[in-house]
C-alpha cells in the first residue's frame, strides 16, 4: 500500500521520546507564528510538521504501531491525505475560491 | 492443517498484528469526530479563500502563548494516558489512577488557558461576531474545548472504575477506549493550532 512507504518509520521511539519531539515541533510552530508573515515554504513545513506529529500520537502514544491496518490507515490517512489538502487550500485560495463560487 | 494455523490467536505476532485497542464502538465514534472536524477545517479553507485579507490578518490578532500553551498541556495530556495504560497493563492500578489523574489535571489547564484565551480576547475587543475569522475561531476552539470536557468527564468516570478496581491488566478495554477518544482530541487540536493561530 503506497501510504505504506511513504509513512515515518517509528519503531524505535519510545513514548517519552515522543512526547519530547511533540513539545520540539510545537515550539518550533509558536517560535514560526511569533515571527509573522506565513510564507509558502513554511505552510509547507508546518503540514510536514504536523503529519510527524500525527503520526507520533497514532503510532507511540496510541499504540497502533502493528495493529490492524483497517484502523491505523485511516488514522493515518487522515494527516497524509488532510494536510496536503489543506496546504494546497492555503497556497492557492483563489483556486479554491473559483472552485467554490456558484 | 495444523492446529496452530487454525488458531491464529495462540501466535503472540499474529494476535499483536490483529488486536486494536478499544472497542469497535469507541473507532466509529473516532472516526465520526474526526469527519465532523474534517468538514469544519473545509469550511474555513473555503470562507478563507472567499475572505483572504480577513483571514490573513487574523491570526496576529490571537493570543499564539495561549494556542501553545493549550498544544504543550494537550500533547503531554497525551503522554499521561498513554503512560496510564502502560501502568493498567502492568497491572499497577496506583500508577495508572495516578497518570489518569495527571491526565484529567492537563485538561483542567487546557480549559483554564482556554477561559484566560477567551478573556483575554474580551479584552481586546475580539468578539464572536468581530468578523467571519473569528466567527469561525471561536466556533471552531468552542466545539473543541466541549470535546476536552466530554473526555475530562469520561476519564474522570474511568479513573473511579479503575479505584473500584474494574480493571487490570487482562481487562481493560474500557479504559482503552477512554484513552483513544482522548488521543482524538488531541490529534484534531494538532490540525486545529497551526491551521487558525499560525498559518491563517
Amino acid at each position: 500500500m503506497k501510504l505504506k512507504t511513504m509513512n515515518i518509520d517509528t519503531t524505535n521511539i519510545s513514548d517519552l521520546n515522543s512526547w519530547r519531539l511533540l513539545i520540539l515541533i510545537t515550539l518550533g510552530s509558536a517560535l514560526i507564528a511569533e515571527t509573522g508573515g506565513a510564507t509558502p515554504a513554511l505552510i509547507l513545513l508546518i503540514c510536514v510538521a504536523v503529519v510527524l506529529k500525527g503520526q507520533l500520537v497514532i503510532d507511540v502514544l496510541m499504540d497502533l504501531r502493528g495493529s490492524h491496518r483497517a484502523i491505523r490507515t485511516p488514522m493515518l490517512a487522515y494527516f497524509y491525505v488532510m494536510m496536503p489538502l489543506l496546504a494546497m487550500g492555503l497556497l492557492f485560495p483563489e483556486w479554491l475560491e473559483r472552485l467554490t463560487t456558484l | 492443517m495444523s492446529t496452530a494455523s487454525l488458531t491464529p490467536e495462540l501466535d503472540s505476532t499474529a494476535y499483536r498484528h490483529r488486536s486494536v485497542p478499544g472497542s469497535i464502538a469507541v473507532w466509529v465514534l473516532i472516526y465520526a469526530e474526526l469527519s465532523e472536524f474534517a468538514l469544519f477545517f473545509l469550511v474555513y479553507l473555503v470562507t478563507r479563500a472567499h475572505n483572504t485579507e480577513l483571514f490573513a490578518a487574523g491570526p496576529a490578532q490571537l493570543n499564539i502563548l495561549a494556542g501553545t500553551l493549550n498544544t504543550l498541556v494537550l500533547v503531554s495530556s497525551s503522554f499521561c494516558v498513554a503512560r496510564a495504560m502502560k501502568a493498567i497493563q502492568r497491572n499497577d492500578r496506583r500508577a495508572c489512577i495516578r497518570w489518569l489523574g495527571l491526565t484529567i489535571a492537563c485538561g483542567a489547564a487546557y480549559c483554564g488557558i482556554k477561559g484566560w484565551e477567551y478573556l483575554w480576547n474580551e479584552a481586546h475587543g475580539l468578539h464572536a461576531r468581530s468578523n467571519l475569522f473569528f466567527t469561525l475561531y471561536y466556533y471552531l476552539t468552542f466545539n473543541h474545548l466541549l470535546h476536552v470536557l466530554v473526555g475530562m468527564a469520561t476519564l474522570s468516570w474511568l479513573c473511579l472504575r479503575t479505584w473500584l478496581g474494574s480493571y487490570d491488566a487482562e481487562d481493560h478495554e474500557g479504559l482503552e477506549n477512554g484513552a483513544c477518544y482522548w488521543h482524538m482530541i488531541d490529534l484534531a487540536w494538532i490540525i486545529l493550532f497551526p491551521l487558525v493561530y499560525v498559518m491563517g
